[in-house]
């Protein structure tokens, strides 16, 4: 995650620019993204921020945000079901080995 | 009559052809063309003025800074904008630092070594060349220790194969300065190359990064408050005077003592060329604003000297 939320990638704010002196944000400027392929044609560079390439045209923050966290919540029940299904048969093996022996 | 072409004219960033028509040895006319097109003009249709900056800038990377600053004073122009008094300030001391990191870098990196020659600076007594070198400037490094260690680090450059140099003409007739005066030139060549990237850290404190500091329509991103860890504070503004001072020292220590010292030896070129007939300066550093020629530290105006 860069200065620009999702949409840019650098470590700027780590690193820093010119042996670690300064970085656009610490000096003052917002983020333009200018590591980012195409940064030139990714919208005006001074207004909010509330359609990001890759997402819906309509998207909001917020409604990225709820998108992510739907799908977090698919993935957990996912995870769950995958999970119930293959110790399912991991006890059932252990079942036969189990009459197997007896 | 021959036509000479020089395609791509290096010693400068960009693309340049030049032609020239030789009579009796003498050119009797000349073309230049820029021969790559950036087309930033049909880039900014369309957008955003706040955002022309940015990409103007991106024009170059060696002079950079200057082509943003002169986009956001022509979009104020239009906007009929003025500056404050200290966003004026803060862009003098970007553009000077630009302007006198720019002189070092073209004399140093983009055409010394047409005048200096590496390979003849080994055959330099160090000694010697300390001696010389203190005759014409109070640098602390114009030592024999320093010079026979930069020495040695050109005779296991130039065992390796002289790397990107390899292709230069070293030992060409046409280089006319005695072995220690090479070995300095070759010196302050490398110790320029390490003060470039030191001083532009002023770009750094007041636009975020350099090469491209961020500019802005209407004054400059950054805030000041002394006491503030989050603005441009004492600590800044120490970093920033510190850098200046270096760079004063190295200008009229190394920079200013190498010119005259290889202008010298190079008296015989001055008679090339048509020289300078007519000078036109658009004038730099507002003092009241850019609209206000009169308060510009460097006076706008044309001059000619026998016109032609």
């Amino acid at each position: 995650m860069g200065c620009k939320g999702p949409v840019t990638y650098n470590a700027c704010s780590v690193v820093r620019w010119n042996d670690g002196t300064s970085y656009p944000i610490q000096s003052g400027h917002g983020c333009i993204g200018c590591s980012e392929e195409g940064f030139w044609d990714n919208g005006p560079l001074y207004q909010h921020r509330s359609q990001f390439p890759g997402f819906g045209i309509e998207s909001t923050a917020d409604t990225i945000g709820t998108a992510v966290g739907l799908t977090t919540i698919a993935g957990v029940a996912a995870h769950a079901v995958v999970t119930n299904i293959r110790k399912h048969k991991v006890i059932a093996e252990v079942h036969a080995e189990e009459q197997k022996e007896s | 009559m021959a036509r000479i072409v020089v395609d791509p004219v290096t010693r400068i960033e960009g693309h340049l052809r030049v032609e020239a028509v030789v009579e009796n040895g003498v050119i009797t006319d000349a073309f230049s063309a820029g021969t790559m097109v950036r087309g930033l003009e049909k880039i900014l249709v369309g957008r955003d003025p706040r955002d022309a900056w940015a990409i103007t800038e991106r024009v170059c990377g060696v002079c950079t800074t200057v082509h943003a600053l002169a986009s956001v004073r022509s979009v104020e122009d239009a906007l009929g904008i003025s500056v404050p008094p200290t966003a004026e300030l803060i862009r003098n001391i970007m553009l000077t630092t630009q302007y006198v990191q720019d002189h070092v870098v073209h004399f140093y990196h983009l055409h010394a070594l047409d005048w200096v020659d590496i390979v003849n600076a080994l055959k330099a007594d160090p000694k010697k060349a300390a001696e010389l070198a203190s005759s014409f400037s109070k640098w602390d490094k114009n030592t024999a220790a320093y010079f026979s260690a930069v020495q040695d680090k050109i005779k296991a450059f130039a065992a390796s194969g002289l790397g990107i140099f390899a292709n230069g003409y070293w030992g060409h007739p046409a280089y006319t300065l005695p072995p220690e005066v090479n070995l300095i030139g070759v010196a302050h060549y490398l110790d320029a190359l390490e003060w470039q990237k030191e001083v532009v850290k002023i770009h750094a404190v007041f636009g975020g990064k350099n090469p491209h500091p961020n500019y802005l329509v209407g004054g400059v991103p950054c805030s000041i408050d002394v006491d503030e860890v989050a603005a441009i504070n004492s600590e800044r503004l120490n970093l920033v005077a510190r850098l200046i001072s270096q760079a004063d020292e190295f200008v009229n220590q190394v920079y200013i003592p190498d010119l005259l010292a290889v202008a010298s030896f190079y008296k015989d070129w001055s008679k090339y060329g048509g020289g300078l007939k007519n000078h036109l300066s658009y004038g730099e550093f507002p003092t009241k604003g850019y609209g206000q020629i009169d308060g510009f530290k460097y006076a706008r105006g044309a001059r000619c000297w026998g016109a032609t």
